[in-house]
Formats: structure tokens, sequence, C-alpha cells
């Protein structure tokens, strides 16, 4: 007995290090812990509402930590790039200022219309609901915390606002040029960005328009081609007035998604891959860039509905 | 207390990873460059230190990436990291443990890395790449980004273990 010991104890460290690992002991608790994970994954795979207390007391402290960290170094980076835009100065004024003229003939209109736009609401004798649905956007600023550079499959951002703030699951987040992506999870003080370039067949598609035809043109943004970094945009009829050039805003329908919002620009349209509908190739309007602040879009029956209840 | 200083040291990383890093990527390379510094060194914890130190260290950093970055699932961060530190400690539990070997370790470690993300992303159905094309986009270009912090860091780290080491070896003596 004792013999055998000494002799398979010998046999055991003769044997390479990576058989050893098969052992009894430490095989059950691998497995043990596979299974543990994967039931870890798939649990938190599916549509979670809220997050548990601890997920928030995490995502809030390391967001307000890491901000300590993103706000020099966002400052410092984009002293630089203003450093080297500094030729430019001169061309982008003049651009400006043509914008600028622009903005004050539109603005004289835009006045014009909307107080047109109110009292025709009055005399159609719109009722409280409709004009909440019709009331401007909020946008609440926030400050990026961090960038998730770790997994390609999971492109996410962290910000500053959370559920005190009026930030709710499924917001839009948008950056000057476009839409940047969607709220995914809420905490308190802070709240988690899925990038737009996330989006697959199993998420939820946007259904988009084209600026200026708005009622005559309708498709959806279904997927993201990660290889020509563009979204394809889908069930387009084949006698719709898109064309290449064209900015494709989200249109609303379904009511999830805000309409109005920049999504890209037409670069090509084709026909699709059954025949019965054509399909469109769109270049996102806001590329991945070091994101210093960004702008989350409260859609005005969204972000008051709690308030307006108690009224 | 060393081993406290290690956690600060690895929690700053993590932070800077999450802040520091992305404005030091080019805008045009967000996605192919994958950072993963925090798994160098535990990655270095399971070579110099102990297999159960990386497979802690590393199921504790990959939990808190998995909870801060919470996308889609939460575990294959935590579960990929503690998994490799421990394999790390328990395959190159040799005597002389050179840099060549160390360096080794953090290439084939950084690749396996992100072929068991791969793998955990796609049995849930979450990846949009086939294999050969994440290959080329963003495992390989990223296992050298991974070898370069690797050799940044190695002399003060293994400074660093050599430090540890010989206390604890004091400690035992004096008990």
């Amino acid at each position: 007995m004792c013999m055998n010991k000494v002799t398979k104890r010998h046999y055991d460290e003769k044997v390479l290090t990576l058989f050893k690992l098969l052992g009894n002991k430490r095989l059950f608790i691998l497995m043990l812990g596979l299974i543990l994970f994967i039931a870890l994954m798939g649990f938190s795979l599916g549509n979670r509402g809220k997050l548990t207390w601890a997920e928030k007391f995490v995502h809030d402290t390391s967001s307000f930590v890491q901000q300590v960290f993103y706000r020099p170094t966002a400052a410092v980076s984009a002293f630089f790039e203003n450093v080297s835009n500094l030729s430019e100065t001169y061309e982008e004024n003049e651009r400006l200022k043509t914008a600028y003229a622009h903005y004050i003939r539109d603005k004289a209109e835009y006045n014009r219309v909307k107080a047109d736009n109110e009292r025709y609401k009055k005399l159609l004798e719109f009722t409280e609901h409709q004009k909440a649905q019709n009331r401007p956007y909020e946008y609440r600023i926030a400050q990026v915390t961090g960038l998730n550079v770790a997994d390609p499959f999971n492109q996410s951002l962290n910000i500053n606002l959370g559920s005190k703030n009026g930030v709710q699951k499924g917001m839009p987040v948008i950056a000057v040029e476009g839409v940047v992506g969607v709220i995914s999870h809420v905490s308190e003080f802070s709240s988690s960005v899925q990038l737009l370039t996330n989006i697959d067949e199993k998420s939820r598609a946007i259904a988009v328009t084209v600026q200026g035809k708005e009622n005559k043109s309708f498709g959806m943004i279904e997927s993201y081609d990660h290889s020509n970094n563009t979204f394809l945009m889908t069930r387009i009829e084949e006698n719709d007035p898109l064309d290449e050039g064209d900015v494709i805003v989200s249109s609303g329908l379904g009511g999830k998604f805000p309409a109005g919002l920049i999504i890209g620009k037409v670069i090509k349209r084709q026909v699709g891959d059954i025949g019965l509908t054509h399909t469109a190739v769109i270049e996102p309007a806001a590329t991945y860039q070091d994101w210093r602040e960004l702008f989350v879009v409260i859609p005005p029956n969204k972000g008051n509905s709690s308030q307006e209840n108690g009224q | 207390m060393n081993r406290n200083w290690m956690i600060l040291f690895l929690l700053i990383l993590f932070f800077i990873e999450g802040s520091v890093v992305p404005h030091l990527i080019p805008d045009g390379w967000y996605g192919r460059i994958v950072v993963q510094f925090v798994f160098v060194v535990v990655l270095f914890h399971g070579v110099y230190a102990h297999r159960h130190t990386a497979l802690l260290m590393g199921l504790g950093f990959g939990l808190l990436h998995d909870i801060v970055y919470y996308g889609q699932i939460i575990g294959p961060h935590s579960f990929t990291m503690g998994l490799l530190g421990y394999l790390a400690g328990t395959v190159f539990n040799v005597r002389h443990k050179t840099m060549v070997m160390m360096l080794f370790v953090v290439l084939i470690g950084s690749f396996l890395y992100q072929t068991i993300i791969y793998g955990i992303y796609t049995l849930f159905s979450l990846s949009h790449f086939t294999y050969q094309q994440a290959l080329l986009d963003y495992i390989i270009p990223s296992m050298f980004v991974q070898l370069i912090f690797a050799l940044i860091v190695y002399v003060p780290l293994r400074k660093w273990f050599d430090m540890i080491q010989g206390n604890n070896k004091k400690d035992s003596e004096e008990a």
C-alpha cells in the first residue's frame, strides 16, 4: 500500500504538468466553475430590467473614479488637437459666419411657423397628450467617463448621468454629428451606452427615413458591417425616392426611438438579396472618437411622464 | 501590505485602461486594438507569484470589467482571466523563469484570451465576425500591443515580485 503511494507520487512528478491539471479534484472544480459561469452569462444575457444594488454601486463608484482620469486626459488630447487644427481656423470661421447668417434668416421663419403651429393646434383642439408628444426633446449634457477598449463585441462607454438625472434605458445618446448609441443599463449616478455599431439582427432595428422626404421614404437600420464600417438599411420599397447622398434620420415609427435624429448618409443603393425590396449602404454620421461630452435625448412623453401622472 | 499595493496598482491600471488609453489609440483603429493591460499583469502573477493569486486576481478584475462595461452578458472576462491566470501559473511553474518565457506567455495568453472571448460570444450568438476575420482584424494586432506593454513593465514588475517573495521568505524564517 505504502509502496504503491510512493511509486504513484514518483510517477506524478514525472508526468507533464498539464496532465496533472486533469487530476480529479481540479477537474471537478473546473467543471463546477464552468457551469457556474455559463449559468451567470445565461442569466445576465436576458432582457434584465433593473440592476442589483451591488452592480449599481460598483458601476457608480468606478465611473466616478474613471472620470478623474478621463477629464484631464481628454483636455490634454483636445489641446493637441486644437493646436494641429490652428491653421484651419480662418476657413472654419468663414464657414461659421455663413452658417450664422443662414441661421438668423431661418430663425425668423421658424418663429413665424411656430406661432402658426400653436394657433392651428388650438384650432384643431389637440388633447394634452398630443401636445405633450409634439413638445421638443430635452437634451441632457453628459460627460464620458470611460470607453471599453478590451472587447470588440461589446463596444460601450460610460457616462456620468444616471436614473437620478432622469435617464432611462433605451434613450438615444447623440454627439453633435449624429446618433452615437443607446442607453443600455442605468445606475443611480451613471449609465452605460451601447454604441450603435453593436446593432445586429437580434437587437431592435431602428425605423428610419430620409430628411426632407419624411413621408415618402421608409427603411430599417438592422445591422452594422464591421469590415466596411457602414450600416445596412433594409426594407426600402422599389419606388422609394431615396438617393445617394441623402441624409438618413430616425423616423420615430414604432415609438421606441424618437424621430429626427441624424444617423448617416447614403453611399449606395442596391437591390436586396431577395429582389423584392432595396437596401442601402449608410455611412455613419458620428464615427468613433474620444468624445468628451455627449447628449442624452429625453423624449417629452418619457422623461416627465411620471410627473404628469402625478398632476 | 505589498499585496494591497498590488491591488491598488491593478485598480489604477484598470481605470487608466478605460480612460487614458482610448486617447492614445488613433480614432480609426478603435475596435482593432484590444487593450488588456490588467490581464498581462495577472499573467505575471501566475508566473512569478502563485497560481492561486493569479486565479483570484483574474476572477476579481475580470468581474469588475464585466460589471463596469456591462453590455450584453456578465462573466466572460472574469471566467477567461481567472482560467488563463491559473493555467499560466500551473504550466509555467518552472525554476528558471526567463524574460523570453514571460513574453511568450503574454503572447499566447493574449491569443487564447481573445479566442475564448470570441468563443463565448459565438456560443451566445452575439458575435458578428467569422473567426478568420476576428483573427486578422484584432486578435493578431492586439497581441503585439500586449507584448509591448509586457516589455515596458517587465523590469519593474519583476523587481516588485522578487521583493514580495523576499519578504515572504523572511516572514516564514522569523516564524
